[in-house]
């Protein structure tokens, strides 16, 4: 190489048991290519005086010297004259927080929704999820907005059923008056829909404080969990996290509507009762903490795949309901064939669904 | 991502910007006293925190997130 060629920060890659995949964060773009590239784009990312050598023992000079333009031409990689202080993106990752987002399902019992929220408080948890199961009334939901708006969160999202007794001008009102509520979803919704909430500048650049997503499908604690290429992520942040952990339970606590502690209400385990046990407890036991840990290398199929950094993960629904370490039930996409399919039709799930009670 | 412009540049109306900067976008300005309202003063953290329209990562998946591709 006469030229030092580096692959962009940005830019990750990794490979399936078919084909390989360069991922472009930025652009959110994917790059399919054969798995012996991958090999090339590690030698890339080493920068060593022999990896040029070792690459042509690898690929033919003529489809490197294609594939070394192809990626120069999607801005993937660039040339520099001397080695230079190109930094690659640095996949370790850590957080100074130990609750990252939390859940909390309601349906008609509120009695332990302020000892929740206290206790999501306590364990500094910025970032917090409210589903609402059942058809509230306007007092209901004021009195649950007043209540949390004593709290200190960073981003809230609210989940309701559609209901006639809350107008749309009400859930504005919380959007535009509650700092850290910036999303709501309601579900039954006529249509799909998303509006913003913005604060009309006239001329200036309209500020969205948050938005109402109208849903038409229902509210259902079962319907959690299906992955597709839309739940990939593209920060690094989350692709750093996924790498070493699991990109759904890592630094989750959730309360169920029975007031249970749990990774996630729609699993069966529990730690206790949000009455007696306290987060700080449940923070501490080593079964709770274990599931944080499952990343997708050490889940069946999964460890195969070539989206496994990007994918977002289940550990509620699985094809073997046995079996921790099964692939999400709810992922159609089989890396053995490279095809995505209809998980919901595959005769292979059928047992499965109905231990979970989808069929 | 609305109300974003596209400003199309030859190269040398660049000037000294570095090369990679080849996709310019511009938008109105903001009023600057809507825009504090978007930021709030945390005693928790002592410090000022930005209000958040996005979660850092999907808390659970109860949606159809091909509904919110452009978001
Ligand atoms: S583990 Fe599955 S069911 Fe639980 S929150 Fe995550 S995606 Fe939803
Ligand atoms: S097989 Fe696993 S890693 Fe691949 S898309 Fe499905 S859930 Fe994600």
């Amino acid at each position: 190489m006469k030229n030092n060629l580096h692959l962009s920060s940005e830019v990750i890659f990794n490979s399936g048991i078919t084909r390989g995949v360069i991922i472009d964060t930025i652009r959110r773009e994917l790059f399919y290519i054969d798995n012996s590239f991958i090999r090339i784009l590690e030698l890339i990312e080493k920068d060593s005086n022999e990896s040029f050598e070792k690459m042509v023992k690898l690929v033919p000079l003529p489809e490197l010297h294609k594939f070394f333009d192809f990626l120069v031409e999607n801005e993937l990689a660039f040339y520099s004259k001397g080695p230079g202080e190109f930094k690659r993106i640095d996949t370790s990752w850590e957080i100074p927080l130990e609750v990252i987002n939390g859940i909390i399902d309601i349906d008609t019992d509120f009695s332990f929704y302020e000892k929740a929220l206290s206790e999501f408080e306590k364990v500094d948890c910025r970032e917090l999820q409210i589903r609402l199961f059942s058809d509230l009334d306007l007092t209901e939901f004021q009195k649950l907005v007043t209540i949390i708006n004593q709290y200190e969160f960073h981003y809230v999202e609210i989940h309701l059923v559609k209901n006639s007794y809350i107008p749309e001008e009400e859930i504005r009102r919380v959007i535009e008056n509650v700092w850290f509520v910036t999303n709501i979803l309601i579900y039954g919704s006529e249509d799909n829909k998303i509006v913003r909430v913005i604060n009309d500048t006239g001329d200036y650049f309209q500020i969205s404080l948050g938005t109402i997503s109208y849903l038409k499908q229902s509210l259902k604690q079962n319907g959690c969990g299906s992955i597709s290429q839309h739940t990939f992520t593209w920060s690094k942040d989350n692709i750093r996290e996924n790498i070493s952990h699991n990109s759904c339970l890592n630094g989750k606590i959730s309360v169920d509507r029975s007031g249970y502690i749990k990774n996630c209400p729609s699993m069966a385990k529990n730690f206790g009762n949000i009455a007696s046990v306290s987060f700080r407890d449940v923070l501490n036991n080593n079964e709770f903490r274990g599931l944080w840990l499952i990343n997708k290398d050490k889940i069946n199929i999964c460890k195969f795949c070539e989206y496994r950094k990007i994918c977002t993960d289940c550990r509620a629904y699985l094809d073997n309901p046995d079996d921790i370490y099964s692939k999400p039930l709810k992922c159609g996409y089989d890396p053995f064939t490279a095809r995505w399919e209809d998980w919901s039709t595959n005769p292979l799930k059928l047992k499965a669904m109905s231990v979970y009670g989808l069929v | 991502m609305e109300k974003l412009t596209l400003e199309e540049k030859k190269l040398d109306e660049l000037g000294m910007l570095p090369i990679n900067h080849s996709r310019i976008y511009s938008n109105l300005v903001t009023d600057i006293n809507e825009e504090n309202k978007l930021i709030r003063y945390s005693s928790k953290y002592n410090t000022d925190l930005l209000r958040s329209g996005k979660p850092r990562k999907i808390i659970s998946k109860t949606i159809n997130y091909s509904l919110f591709d452009e978001e």
